[in-house]
């Protein structure tokens, strides 16, 4: 049956279809770095997780099955562990789990047509261990990759994916300069992105609702979708960077921009216990 | 172009075509998978005159008022020759455990590092932490792993692992015997070559004069300041405390705040108005 080239590529063509299909109505999943590292932020529906530590810098932020979610996952965790087990936590970089592990397997997989493939979409976050600036890297079902520098989003859709970017470009410019802004303001923004996608991913409610999408976006809710405690990043003083954002900063995000104060006033005790010297000697 | 039908192709479609992934969380397993092997080398006896060990120490645990403090000397020696004297034989494991070992520190810190990492795979992997059992198990499958190695005269490790439980408020204390066997200790332990030298000190230190549990930090690190001078004065592996040469002992507290190093010029001071210059 596919002894023959073109149907070969169609039957590639076929599959990017049918993840692409499966993937549309998927909630989308933002990362946003601030002035001591990063934020990641993601819808899912309870009993399920969607953001991930993976390694002591870095973490993971995924949308589509949870099956594959849950093999990408594994395979990060196993090449990270391996090599900073091997080498050094050093050695670990997230340019080089995707570029040598994580990539060329999701992409093989893709190109085995007789296989299930994997309906997946990811987001990665790291901290370089010299800096702490906030790298991010997009990973699609195919295993091609990108790049950012201060920003990432992962949607059902490529237009909602770009209509994201836009949002964030142009309402907050100063993401165009690294790790400028307060966990506040990226808190408001990224809960706001999300709920404007949520069960819409192609058409952001700042632009104007779409004809039926606020009634879809009600059932999802009603369903018991929750607010899923976003991943934060930079704040421990310990040598794992990663811890969920607590109920009480979560709730008081999702009303920004109307507690703001109140949001600083949770946060200042992290910075304090962050800013005190603690001693590490482990190996 | 390649045949995707008959039995070659059928066989190709049969083989996994995804890393291995389903190790539950155990990182000795993917250690295993990728080729890895805590002890390689020789299976048969080793001649002692071919191989002399760095080896010899002296740690101790105790419980105090708030928890646990685990102290323990800086020497590491190799035979009659002293081959470092800043070894770290306090261990900080995670946020709650230290690892204080005894032994060969070749084998000792390659199984501390395998216990961080299992730790910390097993909570990224399984999305919970730990229990405090299954710490245990852990560390006691890595010595009984060793034992090939510690009878050949090569390596052995017995250490010392102190935990604080969060969830019960209350600090641990293990011991090990060579098969990997723990036994928790209700007031302190000791391991190493100066231990045999304090052991009873402490326990009638616990038994007739105060009560460990009671101490509070400062009394507690005042014992193990005098326990390892006491241990340095008769094992000449203990290096005790050498105020000249700044090779101080570690001394770690694990409390429900987490784990503190005592800071070096505090241990000083202990050491100067309660060890160095009290006489009988």
């Amino acid at each position: 049956m596919f002894d023959e080239p073109h149907r070969w590529l169609q039957a590639i063509e076929n599959r990017a279809q049918y993840i692409e299909r499966r993937l549309r109505n998927a909630s989308p999943a933002v990362g946003l770095s601030y002035e001591r590292g990063a934020l990641l932020f993601a819808f899912c529906p309870p009993g399920q997780r969607k953001i991930y530590e993976i390694y002591d810098r870095v973490a993971l932020a995924a949308l589509g099955h949870p099956a594959d979610i849950e093999r990408l996952r594994m395979l990060a965790i196993n090449l990270a562990h391996t090599e900073g087990f091997v080498r050094s936590k050093d050695d670990v970089t997230l340019q080089r789990l995707l570029n040598f592990g994580i990539a060329p397997e999701v992409k093989a997989n893709f190109d085995e047509v007789f296989r299930s493939p994997l309906i997946v979409k990811v987001l990665m976050v790291e901290l370089t261990p010299t800096t702490e600036e906030p790298q991010f890297f997009t990973l699609n079902y195919d295993g091609n990759f990108s790049h950012r520098k201060n920003f990432g989003v992962v949607a059902g859709t490529h237009q909602a994916e770009e209509l994201m970017a836009e949002t964030i470009e142009e309402e907050y410019p100063l993401f165009r300069v690294a790790r400028r802004g307060a966990p506040e303001g990226r808190l408001g923004l990224g809960g706001r992105l999300l709920r404007s996608h949520q069960g819409s991913p192609s058409t952001p409610i700042r632009r104007g609702p779409r004809r039926g999408t606020s009634g879809r976006r009600s059932a999802r809710r009603g369903s018991g979708s929750v607010w899923r405690p976003p991943f934060w990043i930079g704040t421990r003083p310990s040598r794992a960077k990663y811890r969920p954002l607590t109920q009480e900063e979560l709730r008081t995000a999702q009303e920004y921009p109307r507690f703001w104060p109140l949001l600083s006033e949770r946060i200042a005790p992290c910075r304090d216990a962050s800013s005190e010297p603690r001693s590490n000697t482990a190996a | 172009m390649r045949s995707h039908s008959g039995p070659e192709f059928l066989e190709k479609l049969a083989e996994p075509s995804w890393p291995r992934t389903d190790f539950q969380g155990d990182f000795l397993a993917l250690l295993r998978d990728r080729g890895y092997s805590l002890t390689l080398g020789p299976s048969g006896p080793v001649e002692k005159s071919l191989w002399q060990p760095v080896e010899s120490t002296t740690v101790l645990a105790v419980r105090y008022d708030a928890g646990v403090l685990v102290a323990g000397d800086r020497r590491a020696t190799s035979g009659t020759t002293v081959m470092y004297d800043r070894a770290d034989k306090v261990l900080e494991i995670d946020e709650h455990s230290v690892l204080a070992i005894s032994g060969s520190p070749a084998l000792a810190y390659e199984m501390a590092r395998i216990l961080e990492y299992s730790f910390r795979y097993y909570r990224r992997s399984q999305l919970q932490e730990l229990s405090l059992e299954g710490k245990l198990r852990t560390l006691s499958r890595l010595i009984r792993e060793n034992l090939q190695w510690a009878l050949q005269g090569i390596g052995a490790v017995l250490p010392i692992f102190a935990a604080y439980d969060p969830a019960t408020e209350r600090g641990h204390i293990y011991f090990y015997d060579l098969l990997g066997t723990q036994f928790e200790s209700a007031e302190f332990a000791v391991a190493g070559s100066g231990s045999v030298w304090i052991r009873g000190a402490l326990y009638y230190q616990n038994r007739w004069l105060k009560r460990l549990e009671t101490m509070s930090r400062d009394e507690a690190t005042t014992i193990a300041l005098r326990m390892l001078q006491a241990a340095a004065h008769y094992d000449a592996a203990t290096s005790g405390i050498r105020e000249e040469t700044g090779a101080l002992p570690v001394v770690k507290f694990l409390t429900q705040e987490g784990i503190e190093t005592l800071d070096e010029s505090l241990l000083r001071r202990i050491y100067q108005e309660f060890v160095e210059t009290v006489d009988v």
